[in-house]
């Protein structure tokens, strides 16, 4: 099965493995991803913001997304094991997880940016071959789409202050450049067999397009910030 | 997930999540226990336990608000008296990392997260004062899990522990008043 897309939908875990070791792998893949992604949201990035952020208001907004970081972790996992995959979240996480969090300000920037990755993706999932992860990203995308609220709000509020668009604007500048990768590369064997089997519907070019898009729209739009060049191929 | 937890150790027998935990564990479990009775639970001394903060006894005029209320004052909470609770919630973890008990103290945040942030769940996601106090009672059920399994004597975070568990959200010192705000029983 090659030039055909996968037309049906997969209503469970025994029903993958009824289709074979190549959709349980294609699932598996987008499901782990997440798996790790969501617990490097909640562990590097999350609970130290409870640290920094300025106030208490803010700080128990940070602990509750935090919170719900740590969910959507737990949450992945249980699709993993159901599909019988193991313990997944030991993996390197993506490069985005690398960057260290120093400031407020990149915390803000962060979930205004990065998390709108992370809805790209989910929305894509939305009409997923595999109903368990369908039926997952329908509950986890108003959190989703609170935390990228939640970023942008703070980070309109902190571009008031003239003093701090230098560092807002290196905060664009470094996260978009880390959050590139999140889609994957260009030429991707992966991507191939998840549009094989219904698992996603686009490439990762395309998947990254739409993210700078509406990254550029927020950036340039709302905060009046320049926004990076960002090619919508990247092979690493 | 069920409530209470059975834990299979590792010689294979059977022990409650209290005994799982070790020193510490059973403060842990009846915390817990208490934030699944929710609500429900009977004589909860409100107007004492809400003086007695975690970062000491206040002498202030208790003042019962609403969520919204509740949002409010929080941006006007004490700064220092907010700094010396993160101090004490951070001195509970140092010690439990001192011991080497980094795991324990993991599992049993975890297990305290799992049965929290459902119960504590914002009932409108795009509600922010709605996660704001979610926010605040979820870091002082884990400031409580902590200080329980530290042995920390006396638990700075007891009563508060016991209000959250029982439904309450108490704010904090704001405006010389002590804020509690009733959130609503817990789901
Ligand atoms: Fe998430
Ligand atoms: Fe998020």
């Amino acid at each position: 099965m090659t030039a055909a897309a996968f037309p049906g939908e997969v209503r469970d875990a025994a029903a993958a493995h009824a289709l074979g070791p190549d959709y349980v792998r294609a699932v598996g893949k987008v499901v782990v991803s997440h798996v790790r992604n969501e617990l490097a949201g909640a562990a590097a990035f999350d609970e130290p913001a409870i640290a920094l952020a300025p106030g208490p208001k803010e700080k128990w907004l940070a602990c509750r997304i935090a919170m719900e970081e740590y969910g959507h972790h737990l949450k992945f996992q249980r699709l993993a094991s159901d599909l019988g995959l193991g313990e997944a979240s030991h993996d390197r996480a993506l490069s985005v997880f690398d960057y260290q969090l120093t400031s407020w300000a990149e915390f803000v920037v962060l979930k205004a940016l990065v998390d709108l990755a992370e809805v790209v993706l989910m929305e894509e999932l939305l009409a997923t071959s595999y109903l368990p992860l369908r039926h997952l990203v329908v509950r986890l995308l108003p959190e989703e789409h609170f935390h990228v609220s939640f970023g942008k709000a703070h980070t309109r509020e902190l571009v008031t202050d003239p003093a701090a668009l230098p560092l807002v604007q290196r905060a664009v500048d470094d996260l978009v450049h880390v959050t590139v990768p999140f889609f994957g590369r260009s030429v991707s064997v992966n991507n191939d067999a998840f549009r094989r089997w219904g698992v996603k519907q686009r490439t990762n070019d395309e998947a990254r397009a739409e993210w700078a898009g509406r990254c550029r729209q927020f950036v340039e739009g709302d905060l009046g910030l320049r926004f990076p060049d960002v090619d919508r191929h990247w092979n690493g | 997930m069920a409530w209470p937890l059975t834990v299979v150790d590792q010689d294979g027998r059977r022990v409650t999540f209290a005994e799982a935990l070790g020193p510490g564990g059973a403060r842990v479990q009846e915390l817990l226990d208490a934030l699944v009775r929710g609500a429900a639970e009977a004589g909860v001394d409100v107007d004492s336990l809400a003086l007695m903060t975690p970062a000491g006894t206040v002498d202030l005029p208790l003042a019962r608000v609403s969520l919204g209320e509740g949002v409010e004052a929080a941006g006007q909470v004490d700064g220092t008296w907010l700094a010396e609770v993160d101090r004490r919630r951070n001195g509970c973890r140092q010690a439990l990392a001192a011991a080497a008990r980094d795991e324990q103290m993991e599992a049993a945040l975890h297990v305290a997260m799992l049965l929290a942030t459902e119960r504590l769940d914002p009932h409108d996601d795009a509600d922010v004062d709605a996660h704001v106090a979610s926010g605040a009672r979820l870091w002082l059920v884990a400031g409580a899990v902590v200080s329980a399994l530290s042995g920390a004597d006396p638990d700075p975070f007891l009563a508060w522990g016991r209000l959250v568990a029982a439904g309450w959200w108490p704010v904090g010192p704001s405006d010389g008043r002590m804020v509690l705000s009733a959130c609503g029983p817990v789901a």
